[in-house]
C-alpha cells in the first residue's frame, strides 16, 4: 500500500567514501546504527545543520529510518535540524541551573538579542536555545556557546559574554575551582577555546 | 520454579517475568507499557512491588532464618519493575503491602502531571486503561498546581491515525511495535525530558499496519481518524468475529452503533493473527455503511428495475424457472461466502437439477495441497520461500512471516492468557533475514526484509519453480542461459535457495496468487515442495476459497464452472459477483432467459438483471469460513441496518418457499445439519479461536478450473489489501492509499506520456477501470500493475495502452 | 343522621368559603414555582462567547435511566465552531415521552451544558414533536415545539402559557 521516498539531492557522502568506510569501520557489521552519531557530526560540520533530506541518506547508510535520525537528533541538543547561526548559545535549564536563575539569564539573552528560544538573528550571528541539562551542575548556571562551556554566568559575566560575541570572537573561558571559596572576582582566565566537538 | 506471590505458591517456567507472575496467581498490578507479544522495557514504572528472594552460601545451601528455619528472603532495596524483572527460585512477590500501594498511588499521580484529563472528549474514555487505572489505583487528588504542558490536540500522523500530543504519557507502544511488528520504524520519540512527543520524519507513516497503534495505544493518545467522535465506547454493539477480508481470517471486533460500523479492532485469536490486523481489514468497512446499499429487492417490469418485496421477487423468480429447464441454470457465488451459503447455493443447484454451480474468483489449482503448513508453522519456520505480494494478499502472514525471522517461538498460554511481558522479546532484536526469500515480477514490501530476492519477469512463476525443481532434482544441475533470464536468477542464486530450503527443518513455501492462478506454475511449485521436503501455504484468493473448495461448490464439468456458465447458461444466479464490468460479458448477459443477482450495490450485473436480490455484507453474515490453512473460525453478524437485505440462506430460503421446497440451505442451523454431517463438528458451539482438524477429515477433491488468468499481457492485476472494488466507498483508506494505483516505470510513463497523480481510465482485459497513475521504479520496464478486482483474479492481462484515456491530470504532491 | 351535622358540615364548608384557597385557576393563574422545579431541559452557551457549552460527550445520555437522550457527535471546524475545543454535538435528541425528568444528565454534565429548566408546558399531538433536537432546547428558545409551531402559523410571538420569570443561573455556569 505504502512506498518510500527517492532522493534528489546529491548524496553527501558521494565525494567521502572512504571518510565514511572509516566511521563504519569503528563499529561492527551488525551494529552499523552506532555510526549514526559520528555521521550525523560529519555532516554538521560542514553544512552547519543537518536537513531532513540528508536525515534520510544517513538512515540509509546504517539501516534505519529518517524517523530514528531524527529522534536520536532531538534528543541531543548539540544537533540542528535547521541553520543556527554563528554564535549558538544555549542556556541549561534543567534543576540546578534552574534554581541558580538561568530562566532570568535566557530572559536576559532574550532581550539582549532580541529572539525568542529557537530562532537566529536576522544577520545570522546569533541563535538561542533553551537546553537541557548539559552536565555542568556544579557550576550552574551554564551558557554554551557553539562548543564552549562558560560556567556560573551572572548577568555581569554574560554582558561581557555577550560583549566579547559582539565583536566576533569567543571570549576566554573562565575556570570556576568549585565550592564556595573562589569568588567571581578570582576567576581567571586561563586558555583560549577549542573545539571540542571532536570524537 | 517455585515462586510466591501474596501467599499463593506457583510453579513457573523459568524465563517467566515475575508480572506474569502476580497475574497467574490471580493478583492485579498496573502497568501501562507491556503489551502482549512486545518486548517489556519498564518504562512507565506502574508495575513497581516489592520483591525478593533468598539467597544462597558459598556451599550452595541457602541462607536460613533463624526463627522461621526456612531460607531468608532478602527484600530488594527498592521497588522493582515486574515487567522486567525474571522470577527467580524461591522469589517472594508482594503486591498488597502499604509501600506498594503507595508507590502505585504516585505514580498515578505522577503520570497524571501532564495529562489533560479531557476524558468527555476523547474517543478512548470508557475503555481507556489510565482512565480505569487511575480509578484503581490512584486516590482521585493532585497536588499539582501549574500549567499542564500544552501541545498539539490534533495532529493527524496520517489519513488514517490522529495524534493528541497533550494525551501521550510515553510509554513508548507504539514505537516498539512498528520496530518489532511490521519492522517499519516510522515513529519515534522526539526530544526529551518534558518535551518529549511522538513524531515521524516520514509522512503518512508508510506502513500497512498502522492501525494497530491505536488499539494498543494505553491512553486516547493515537486514534482511528475514521471513527473519530463517532461514538463513545460504551454505545457500541462489540461482536467478535472473524474478517473476510483476505483468506488468513484474522479475528476482529466490529464496533456498530444504531446499525452502522463505526469501526473495527483487532482481536486475539494467538494462532493466526496474534492481536494484529491490517490497514485493509481495519479501515475497508466503510463501504458497508454507504447510503446506496440496496435495501429491497428490485424486479424488471416493463423494462424498468422497481422496487418489491422479497415474496413478489421470489414468486417472480419461480415463476420464470418453471420455463427453463433445472440443467440450463448456473449458480455462481463469490468466494467469500460463507459455507452455510455453500450449502445453500448446493441445495439450490441440486433442486434445480444443475451441474452449473462454482465460487469465483477460484484459482486454477486446487488450495488443498497434501502438505499444508499451518500459520504457526510460518511463524516457526528456518526458511521460507514467499512468492507474490504477501504483504498486499494476506497482511497477517508478512507479520507471522517476520516473527519467523526474530527466532522467537510463540509464547506459551499462561492462566491469563499471553503472557504480559515476554522477556526474550528485546528491543532492536536481531534478525535472521537470511532464511527468508521473496520472489515476485515487481518491487514487494517484504523484500526489504528478505535476505534473498528474486525479481523474475512477469508470469515467469513456472519457470521460476521448474528452475528450482531441476537444481533439487540435481544439486550439480545448470542452468542454461535462457532458464536463468526466465526464472530471474543465476544458479548459484537457485542452488543456495534450494540449499537452503532443503536444509531446513521447517521449510515453508508460501504460494500467492500469482503461482496459484496458472496451473503449470502451481504444479511446478508443489514438485518442489515435495522435492525439498518442505511445507506449503496456499494464499487463496478470498477469505472463504478453501473452505468452498473443500464443500465442494464446484461445477460437476471443467466447461460448467463460472466462466462456462456466463457463456452456457441461459439462466444465472450470482452472488455478489460482477461479471458486467467486461462489456463482452455484458453483451452476453443480455441474452440470458433469467438473471438474478445478489449483491450488495447496483452493480453493472445488477442493471442488466431480471431480479436484483438486497445481500448481507460480509459484516452482517452469521456463518463459517475456513482460512488458507484450514482452520473452521467463526463469522458473526455485527448488528448492521441494512433493510430487507439477507445472504444466501435467506436467498435459499424464500426461494424454496416461493418453489413450495424446503431446501438444505434455507437457514444458517439447517445449513449447519448439514455441514455437521460432512465435517463432524459442531459449528453452532465454535470456538473463537476456531478449529484446526487434523488433516484426514480432508476428502478427495474435485479440482476443476479453467485457465482464470493470461500467460501474457502487459498489465499485470496484483493483490491489495484495500480491496479495489469497493476503494470508492472507503474514504478514509482511499485517501491513504491514494486510489486504486497503476504503477509505471518511470521510462513507461515518458513514453505512454503519463505523469504521476494523473487520473487515468484504461481497459484492462475488456474491463474498463479507473486509476490514478504512480511512477515508481518498484515496476520493471515494460510492465504495469493495477489492483485487482474480485472478476479478474491476480496475473499478468492485456491492457489496451494506446486507448489510455487520461481523466484529469493531478500533480503529485512531493511529500 | 340529624339536622345539626348536617349545619355542622355545612358550617365547615361556609368556613372555607372566607378562606384564602389553595388551588389556583390554571391557567389562567399561576403557582409559584420552586426555583430547583425540573421542567423540560435547556442546552446552555457560554454567555461571552456565545459557543455552545456542550461537547458531546454522551456522558447525559449514558446517565439517563430512562434511555431518552441521543448524541452524536462531530470534530468542529476550527474556523467557525460551534463549540470550544475539537468536539460538538451534531445531533443532540430527547424524548420528552420517555424523560423521567429525574436531573442526572443535568449531574452527570461536564460542562454544565444541560439544565431542567421551568417549562413543563409540552404537550403535543404527534410521537415525533415530543423528540426535542437541539434547536428546540438551545438557550433562548422560547416555548414548546407546538407553541412555537402555532406561532409561526400565526405569524405572531410564542405566547406562553406559563411565563418563566428571568432564569440568571441558565446563562451559565461558572467554573
Amino acid at each position: 500500500m505504502n512506498e518510500t521516498h527517492t532522493h534528489t539531492q546529491t548524496p553527501f557522502f558521494a565525494d567521502k567514501q572512504e571518510k565514511l568506510a572509516e566511521i563504519l569501520s569503528r563499529y561492527p557489521a551488525d551494529g552499523r546504527r552506532s555510526a549514526l552519531m559520528p555521521l550525523l557530526w560529519e555532516v554538521q560540520r560542514e553544512e552547519r545543520y543537518v536537513s531532513e533530506e540528508r536525515m534520510r541518506e544517513l538512515a540509509e547508510i546504517v539501516g534505519t529510518t529518517a524517523t530514528e535520525v531524527k529522534g536520536v537528533m532531538s534528543f541531543y541538543s548539540t544537533y540542528h535540524d535547521q541553520p543556527v547561526g554563528t554564535f549558538h548559545i544555549q542556556v541549561c535549564s534543567t534543576l540546578s541551573c534552574a534554581l541558580a536563575g538561568s530562566d532570568e539569564l535566557f530572559d536576559f539573552l532574550s532581550n539582549e538579542l532580541g529572539i525568542v528560544n529557537g530562532e537566529t538573528t536576522a544577520d545570522g550571528r546569533f541563535s538561542l536555545q533553551k537546553v537541557e541539562c548539559v552536565g555542568s551542575c556544579g557550576t550552574a548556571p551554564v551558557v554554551q556557546v557553539n562548543d564552549t562551556y562558560y560556567e556560573r554566568v551572572g548577568r555581569g559575566r554574560c554582558r561581557h559574554l555577550v560583549d566579547a560575541l559582539r565583536q566576533g570572537e569567543l571570549p576566554p573561558v573562565w575556570r570556576e575551582r568549585g565550592g564556595d571559596t573562589v569568588g567571581a572576582a578570582k576567576a581567571e582566565p586561563v586558555k583560549q577555546p577549542t573545539d571540542r566537538g571532536e570524537g | 520454579m517455585k515462586v510466591r506471590v501474596n501467599d499463593v505458591e506457583l510453579d513457573l517456567a523459568p524465563g517467566t517475568s515475575a508480572i506474569d507472575a502476580v497475574f497467574a496467581a490471580g493478583g492485579d498490578v498496573p502497568y501501562f507499557c507491556s503489551q502482549e507479544y512486545m518486548s517489556p522495557i519498564g518504562a512507565c514504572r506502574m508495575c513497581l512491588a516489592q520483591v525478593g528472594a533468598p539467597r544462597k552460601e558459598r556451599d550452595g545451601s541457602w541462607v536460613m532464618d533463624e526463627a522461621t528455619g526456612q531460607p531468608k528472603i532478602f527484600w530488594f532495596p527498592n521497588l522493582m519493575a515486574t515487567c522486567t524483572t525474571q522470577v527467580m527460585e524461591g522469589m517472594v512477590i508482594d503486591t498488597l503491602s502499604e509501600r506498594v500501594k503507595t508507590a502505585q498511588n504516585g505514580m498515578v499521580e505522577f503520570t497524571l502531571i501532564n495529562h489533560p484529563l479531557d476524558c468527555p472528549v476523547c474517543d478512548k474514555g470508557g475503555a481507556c486503561e489510565l482512565q480505569d487505572r487511575s480509578y484503581e489505583f490512584g486516590d482521585g487528588l493532585s497536588r499539582f498546581q501549574f500549567d499542564k504542558r500544552h501541545n498539539e490536540k490534533h495532529h493527524p500522523l496520517s489519513d488514517l491515525i490522529t495524534l493528541d500530543r497533550e494525551r501521550c504519557i510515553q510509554c513508548k507502544r507504539c514505537v516498539r511495535y512498528f520496530e518489532e511488528v511490521p519492522g517499519d520504524e516510522v515513529l519515534d520519540f522526539i526530544e526529551r525530558t518534558a518535551h518529549t512527543y511522538i513524531g515521524t520524519a516520514d509522512p503518512g507513516l508508510p506502513s500497512n499496519f498502522t492501525g494497530n497503534i491505536a488499539d494498543i495505544c494505553p491512553v486516547g493518545a493515537l486514534l482511528d481518524a475514521s471513527s473519530r467522535f463517532r461514538g463513545r465506547n460504551w454505545e457500541y454493539d462489540h461482536t467478535r468475529t472473524t474478517s473476510m477480508d483476505d483468506a488468513t481470517g484474522a479475528a476482529i471486533i466490529v464496533d456498530a452503533r444504531t446499525g452502522r460500523i463505526e469501526r473495527i479492532k483487532a482481536a486475539l485469536n494467538p494462532d493466526v493473527n496474534k492481536t494484529w490486523i491490517d490497514d485493509g481489514t481495519r479501515f475497508g468497512h466503510e463501504y458497508a455503511d454507504s447510503p446506496d446499499r440496496l435495501t429491497t429487492p428490485l424486479i424488471r417490469r416493463q423494462g424498468k428495475l422497481e422496487p418489491a418485496t422479497w415474496d413478489e421477487a421470489t414468486a417472480f423468480i419461480a415463476e420464470r424457472l418453471k420455463g427453463l429447464s433445472g440443467k440450463d441454470v448456473g449458480i455462481a457465488i463469490r468466494s467469500d461466502s460463507t459455507l452455510e451459503e455453500g450449502v445453500a447455493a448446493m441445495a439450490l443447484a441440486e433442486e434445480l437439477g444443475t451441474g452449473q454451480l462454482d465460487h469465483a474468483p477460484r484459482p486454477a489449482a486446487t488450495l488443498i495441497g497434501n502438505q499444508v503448513a499451518t500459520i504457526t508453522d510460518l511463524a516457526t519456520a528456518d526458511a521460507i520461500l514467499v512468492v507474490g505480494d504477501l504483504t498486499e494478499e494476506a497482511g497477517v502472514l508478512d507479520l507471522r512471516v517476520k516473527d519467523a525471522l526474530k527466532g522467537v517461538t510463540p509464547p506459551t498460554l499462561m492462566p491469563h492468557g499471553v503472557p504480559i511481558a515476554d522477556l526474550r522479546l528485546k528491543e532492536h532484536m536481531p534478525r535472521q533475514r537470511e532464511i527468508l526469500t521473496v520472489a515476485a515480477p515487481y518491487r514487494v514490501d517484504l523484500m526489504r526484509h528478505a535476505g534473498a530476492t528474486v525479481r523474475y519477469p512477469a508470469g515467469g512463476e513456472a519457470a521460476f519453480f521448474r528452475a528450482l525443481g531441476k537444481l533439487a532434482a540435481d544439486a550439480n544441475a545448470l542452468l542454461g542461459e535462457a532458464d536463468e533470464a526466465a526464472a530471474g536468477m543465476s544458479t548459484g542464486q537457485a542452488r543456495a535457495l534450494v540449499a537452503r530450503l532443503a536444509a531446513a527443518k521447517r521449510g515453508v513455501i508460501v504460494l500467492g496468487g500469482l503461482a496459484l492462478n496458472r496451473r503449470e506454475s502451481a504444479e511446478a511449485a508443489r514438485a518442489l515442495v515435495k522435492a525439498v521436503g518442505a511445507k506449503e501455504l496456499a494464499v487463496g484468493p478470498m477469505a472463504n476459497s478453501y473452505g468452498l473448495e473443500l464443500l465442494g461448490v464446484l461445477p460437476s464439468h471443467e466447461r460448467y464452472g463460472y466462466a462456462g456458465m456466463l457463456d452456457g447458461a441461459k439462466a444465472l444466479v450470482l452472488s455478489h459477483l460482477d461479471p458486467a464490468q467486461d462489456g463482452e460479458v455484458a453483451e452476453r448477459l443480455r441474452g440470458k432467459d433469467l438473471l438474478v443477482v445478489h449483491d450488495i450495490f447496483m452493480t453493472e450485473t445488477a442493471h442488466l438483471a431480471d431480479v436484483v436480490l438486497p445481500a448481507a455484507s460480509v459484516y452482517e453474515r452469521d456463518g463459517t469460513v475456513v482460512n488458507l490453512e484450514g482452520r473452521f473460525l467463526p463469522v458473526r453478524a455485527a448488528p448492521v441496518d441494512a433493510g430487507s437485505s439477507t445472504d444466501l440462506t435467506g436467498v435459499a430460503r424464500a426461494l424454496g418457499e416461493a418453489m413450495g421446497k424446503r431446501l438444505e440451505g434455507r437457514s444458517v442451523r439447517s445449513a449447519r445439519r448439514v455441514l455437521k454431517k460432512r465435517f463432524d463438528i459442531d459449528f453452532a458451539e465454535l470456538p473463537d479461536h476456531g478449529l484446526l482438524p487434523r488433516a484426514k477429515s480432508r476428502g478427495p477433491v474435485k479440482a476443476l478450473a479453467g485457465e482464470v488468468a493470461a500467460g501474457t499481457g502487459n498489465v499485470l492485476v496484483v493483490p491489495s489489501m484495500a480491496r479495489a472494488e469497493y476503494l470508492s466507498r472507503n474514504r478514509h483508506l482511499a485517501a491513504a492509499v491514494g486510489g486504486n494505483r497503476l504503477r509505471v516505470n518511470p521510462e513507461d510513463a515518458v513514453k505512454h506520456n503519463l505523469t504521476g497523480g494523473a487520473e487515468v481510465r484504461l481497459k484492462v482485459g475488456g474491463t474498463w477501470r479507473q486509476a490514478v497513475v504512480h511512477v515508481t521504479d518498484g515496476v520493471p520496464r515494460g510492465l504495469m500493475t493495477i489492483p485487482s478486482l474480485p472478476e479478474q483474479p491476480v496475473g499478468l492481462a492485456q491492457a489496451d495502452l494506446a486507448g489510455i484515456v487520461v481523466e484529469q491530470v493531478r500533480l503529485e504532491v512531493a511529500s | 343522621m340529624s339536622v345539626i351535622d348536617i349545619a355542622k358540615g355545612m358550617g365547615l364548608t361556609l368556613g372555607y368559603m372566607f378562606k384564602r384557597p389553595v388551588t389556583v385557576q390554571y391557567p389562567r393563574d399561576k403557582v409559584q414555582i420552586q426555583p430547583r422545579f425540573r421542567g423540560r431541559h435547556h442546552l446552555l452557551r457560554h454567555p461571552d462567547t456565545g459557543l455552545e457549552k456542550c461537547i458531546g460527550c454522551s456522558l447525559c445520555a449514558a446517565a439517563c435511566p430512562a434511555y431518552a437522550i441521543y448524541v452524536e457527535a462531530a470534530e468542529n471546524d476550527p474556523a467557525n465552531p460551534v463549540s470550544p475545543g475539537e468536539r460538538y454535538a451534531k445531533i443532540y435528541e430527547i424524548n420528552m415521552l420517555r424523560c423521567i425528568f429525574c436531573g442526572f444528565c443535568e449531574e452527570a454534565c461536564p460542562t454544565g451544558a444541560v439544565v431542567l429548566g421551568h417549562e413543563f408546558e409540552i404537550a403535543d399531538f404527534r410521537y415525533q414533536d415530543f423528540v426535542y433536537r437541539k434547536e428546540d432546547m438551545l438557550v433562548g428558545t422560547k416555548g414548546s415545539k407546538w407553541q412555537r409551531r402555532e406561532a409561526e402559523a400565526k405569524g405572531k410571538d410564542v405566547k406562553l402559557g406559563f411565563e418563566a420569570g428571568p432564569r440568571p443561573e441558565l446563562e451559565g455556569v461558572d467554573y
